[in-house]
This record gives structure tokens, sequence and C-alpha cells, in this order.
């Protein structure tokens, strides 16, 4: 992957008017997307995702801070997918509306040709290219819309949760061909609140919250800045199961779920050994994982320890 | 490209395009017979022109210009607002200005054909009664008058960018040059007051100079007036109106409103 960055942003305020008062939406934020890569933005709603990919795309204008693009040309631009349901003209094919778009976004389109057809037929479009927009399912639309971005060939997809309104597995399957359509020459920043999502497709992450970026980088790094040493979670048989005095395991977090007790240890140590080490306390472990590395428990924390 | 989209849109709506013609047809037969009523009371202004009906026709077949100009470069931004497509056209490089010009555009030649189908049913009426000529004025006085509320209607699309909501100011305005510029009536035989009104409106030079030129065959040195007032208007209101629309875009992106409506 080179590393050089698509575009970068440094220190960007931006804030509205509302009828309850002033909004920050943006604080101070400096992020670049680098090429070859697809980075995450993720946070909780109202975090400032959209108005953030907004003022990438140049839709907005921020108040200030500075956006410097690299490789930025009327060839290549970036592509904003965002997050409706419409975005297309409803009384158009969906032929025509690649017609359009591609030759706006300054793209040659061969509709006859063979790279054109077998997209068609990977992101299974091949029985609705040809009618209206207005009749194709949630799914297709969205799978439409990366069509269309994949085929503008664009420096940088900027893709606001356009998978919100399909089941996980489809929203797992949109991005990962995200990733795959990423190369040398171009990049993704994608907002999402699904964690999911980073998990299949970002090679970084970047978490939002409040207006202000509270972690970015490679989900491994973001993991051991929330977590000392290891750290598991159990769940165990009977609500009553007491593991809070066994040696060398500190308790970190218990909740108790219908008969089952699920426990967030620290332990110096691998995960047999701690199975062991509970188990010979009589206490039955029904699964353990590590959770040390999961992006998902990282993004939960620091999204707390902002909020504190 | 845009007004290829805007062409195919207005396409797909066929059942609406039929009705639209037989509308037109109706409305020149309605005046045809509405001036044969009242045949033997046409006043002398009129008789040069050929009579009432000759006078309507060109009145009825080209105030269309004044709504598309007016109108359509705001109607265009707010549907795609409305369609929630203008995200993805900005974000492609459409500006508003190249939405709004091309709303213009599609319009202008949508009630050009109108006229021309106007126009073509009504001479088939009359029945060889009118010859029409001077074409080149025509053409002249077509070109400035399109400009000209061109320039007006980026203003009211400022106007839709800012306050999310259609120009009051431009649809009074509007309904007003329908009532004083004589589409329907020559403006002489309104009261005074009314008749100055005329004189401020883009509409009164347009359909005199199309009269002049078309019925009567004056050619474009004998209607310099007319032209010279429509090229002032032009420069007064295009400049402003490219004003309005750049402040008002700039504001929305400021404000994140240019999806809003």
């Amino acid at each position: 992957m080179n590393s050089s960055p698509i575009v970068r942003l440094t220190n960007i305020v931006k804030t509205f008017k509302s009828p309850g008062g002033i909004v920050n939406a943006l604080r101070d934020v400096s992020l670049e997307v680098r090429r070859g890569e697809v980075l995450g933005i993720v946070g909780p709603n109202g975090a400032g995702k959209s108005t953030l990919l907004r003022i990438i795309a140049g839709l907005i204008v921020p108040d200030g801070g500075e956006i410097v693009w690299s490789g930025y040309n009327k060839e290549r631009r970036p592509i904003f997918i965002g997050s409706s349901e419409r975005g297309f003209y409803y009384r158009l094919s969906g032929i025509d509306n690649l017609r359009f778009f591609l030759k706006l976004a300054g793209q040659e389109f061969d509709e006859d040709g063979g790279e054109f057809r077998s997209l068609v037929n990977r992101f299974e479009l091949e029985t609705v290219i040809g009618r209206r927009y207005q009749t194709y399912s949630t799914g297709e639309r969205q799978r439409f819309a990366l069509l269309y971005a994949i085929l503008a060939k664009p420096s940088l997809f900027i893709i606001d949760e356009f998978t919100h309104s399909v089941d996980i597995l489809s929203q797992s399957g949109l991005a990962s061909l995200v990733r795959e359509y990423v190369n040398e020459n171009s990049g993704a920043i994608i907002a999402t609140h699904q964690i999911g999502i980073v998990r299949e497709a970002c090679h970084r992450v970047a978490f939002i919250n409040n207006g202000c970026i509270v972690a970015v980088g490679m989900p491994q790094e973001i993991s051991r800045v929330y977590f000392k040493g290891d750290e598991f979670r159990l769940i165990l048989d009977g609500t009553t199961a007491d593991v809070t005095d066994i040696e060398n395991v500190e308790i970190i977090g218990i909740e108790k779920v219908g008969g089952r007790a699920i426990v967030d240890v620290r332990f110096e140590g691998g995960l047999p050994e701690l199975i062991i080490t509970v188990e010979r306390k009589g206490v039955r472990v029904l699964s353990a994982m590590n959770i040390g590395e999961d992006i998902g428990e990282a993004y939960r924390r620091a999204i707390e320890r902002d909020v504190e | 490209m845009l007004v290829w989209k805007n062409i195919k849109l207005g396409l797909s709506y066929r059942f609406n395009l039929l009705l639209k013609i037989v509308w037109l047809a109706g409305l020149t037969f309605g005046f045809y017979f509405l001036s044969k009523t009242f045949e033997a009371y046409i006043p002398p202004m009129l008789r040069d022109y050929g009579g009432y009906f000759p006078f309507v026709l060109i009145g009825y077949s080209f105030v269309g210009l004044q709504g598309a100009g007016l109108g359509s470069p705001s109607s265009s931004i707010r549907d795609e607002q409305v369609q929630g497509t203008l995200e993805l056209l900005l974000a492609n490089g459409a500006s508003p200005l190249a939405i709004a010009t091309s709303g213009a555009i599609t319009s202008y030649l949508r009630t050009i054909l109108n006229a021309v189908v106007l126009i073509l049913i009504g001479l088939a009426l009359i029945g060889g009664g009118v010859a029409l000529g001077g074409f080149a004025g025509a053409l002249i006085v077509l070109i400035l008058s399109s400009l000209a509320y061109f320039g007006l209607g980026l203003m009211g699309c400022g106007f839709i960018l800012t306050f999310k909501r259609g120009n009051p100011v431009l649809m009074a305005y509007s309904g007003l040059a329908y009532l004083v510029s004589g589409v329907y009536f020559p403006y002489h035989i309104l009261p005074v007051p009314l008749q100055i009104v005329a004189k401020a409106i883009p509409l009164t030079y347009t359909l005199d100079g199309l009269r002049k030129s078309l019925l009567l065959g004056l050619p474009v040195g004998d209607i310099w007036f007319e032209i010279v007032v429509l090229a002032g208007m032009v420069v007064v209101f295009l400049p402003l109106g490219f004003l309005s629309l750049r402040l008002s875009t700039v504001r929305a992106k400021r404000d994140a409103s240019l999806t809003q409506y």
C-alpha cells in the first residue's frame, strides 16, 4: 500500500446555528485518507460523521481548517454516495442513470464491454439494469450505487452509511467490495456505526464522538490503547458463579443475563490457562474469548472514556 | 448532458405529453372561435395584425417563455432536492448554476416547441389569412427575452436556496405580467397607471417585438426599440441573477442546507 495521502484534513472546525443554540459539529478534526486504504469513520448518531464526509465531498464549507488534495483532477474526482436510497433518477433506467452520472463524472462508459457486463453480473444486477430505478429493491439500489461508484473510477470513495438499510450479510458483502476495488491510486472513507463493516473492510479506523476524533489508527493499534494486558470475556453457567477471588484474575466487569454471567477479566496468561484456573474453582465456563483485540469493544471503551 | 437527462425524464411522462398536445389544440380552437364570434367588433389597433386571433395566437404561444425563464431555474433545483439527486449531482461536479441553466434550456425548448405547434394549428385554422415573416427580428427578440427572464429566474433560484420556499415576489410579478403585458388584449386599452407598469415588464417588449416582426413582417431595424429595451434588461438582470445564485450557494454550503427544502 502506498501510504501517501489522497486527502489531508487539518484542524477542521464546523459549527451550526440551530434554534437550540450553537452546535459544534466538528472540533479541530485532523486526519488523512491514504492511497490504497479504506478508512472507517465510526461514531454514534450525531457524532459528526456525515458532516465530515460532506465537507470532504465539497457539499459543506467548513468554518476553519484546511483540506489538501493530492491526485484530484477532472477525470479522477472523489465520488460521494449518501445514505439516501434515492440518489438516482427514479424514472430513468439503471443504464440511463449510469450513462448520465458517468458522463457527469467525466468517465467513458462502454455498456457493451466485457468489463461492464462482468461487473453487472458480479453485483447481481443483470436482470434489472435495463429497468427503471424505481423498481429496484433496497439491496439492488445499494449495489447499484456501488456499481456506479466503481465505474466512475474515483480518486476517493466517500460513503456515508450507505448500507444502513440492508441486512448484516449484505452490509459486510458491500463493504468488502469497496475494499476490493480500492487500488494504489484510490482510497475510501466510510462513515458507519456498524462495527462489523470496520472488521470486514477497513484498513484503519477513526472513532468520532461529539465532533472530535477520539482515536485513529489500525484496529490492532487502537485496541492496544484501550486494553492493558490480556483481557478476556467469560460466559459462565449460573449467575451466582463466584470468580471474584481467584488468584491472578482481575475482574473488570460482570453482567448477569438470564441464567448466565458475562464476566470480563484481566489475566496474565493465555486463554486455556484462564479456563483451567476458573474451572478449578468449580465454575463451569460455557465460552471464553480474547476481547483484547476486538475493535468493537475498543470503540465502546473509547466512547465511554470520551463521555467521562 | 443535464438537458439530455431532463428531456429523458420529461418523455417518461408520456400520458402527460399527450394531454398537453390535446390541451394546446383545444386552447387554439377556443381562441379561434372566440375571435370568430367577435369578428365584426375588432378594434382598429388589431386590424394591422390581421384580427384578434393572430394577435392572441402570438400572445399565448410565447407567454410561456416568461414562465420558463422565471420558474425553471428554481424548480429544477427544487426537483433535484425532492428527488434526492442534488447531492450526487453536486458531488459529481455539477454546479447549481449548471442545474438551473439546464432546467431553463429544457423549459425554453419545450415552450418553443409548444409555440410552433400552436402557431401551426392556428395557421391551419386561419387558412392562409396571415403570412408570417420577420424571422430574424423574432429570433433576436426571443434570445434577448430568454436571457432577461433567465436573469430574473436566477434571482428566484437564489431565493429558494436561501428561504426554501417558492419566491412569492416572482409569482406575483408573473401574474401581473399576464395581466398587463398584452398577452390576451393590447395593453393600450388599460388604465394609464397599468400601462406604465406594462412598460417596466420585459414580456410587453417580447410580445410587441414578436407581433411586429412575425405578423407585420417588420425588419430588425424597425423593432430596434424593443431590442434595445430587452438588451438593457439582460445587462441588468443577468449579472444580478448570477450574483444572487452565487451568494445563496455559498451561504447554503456554509449552513449545510443545500439539500434541504
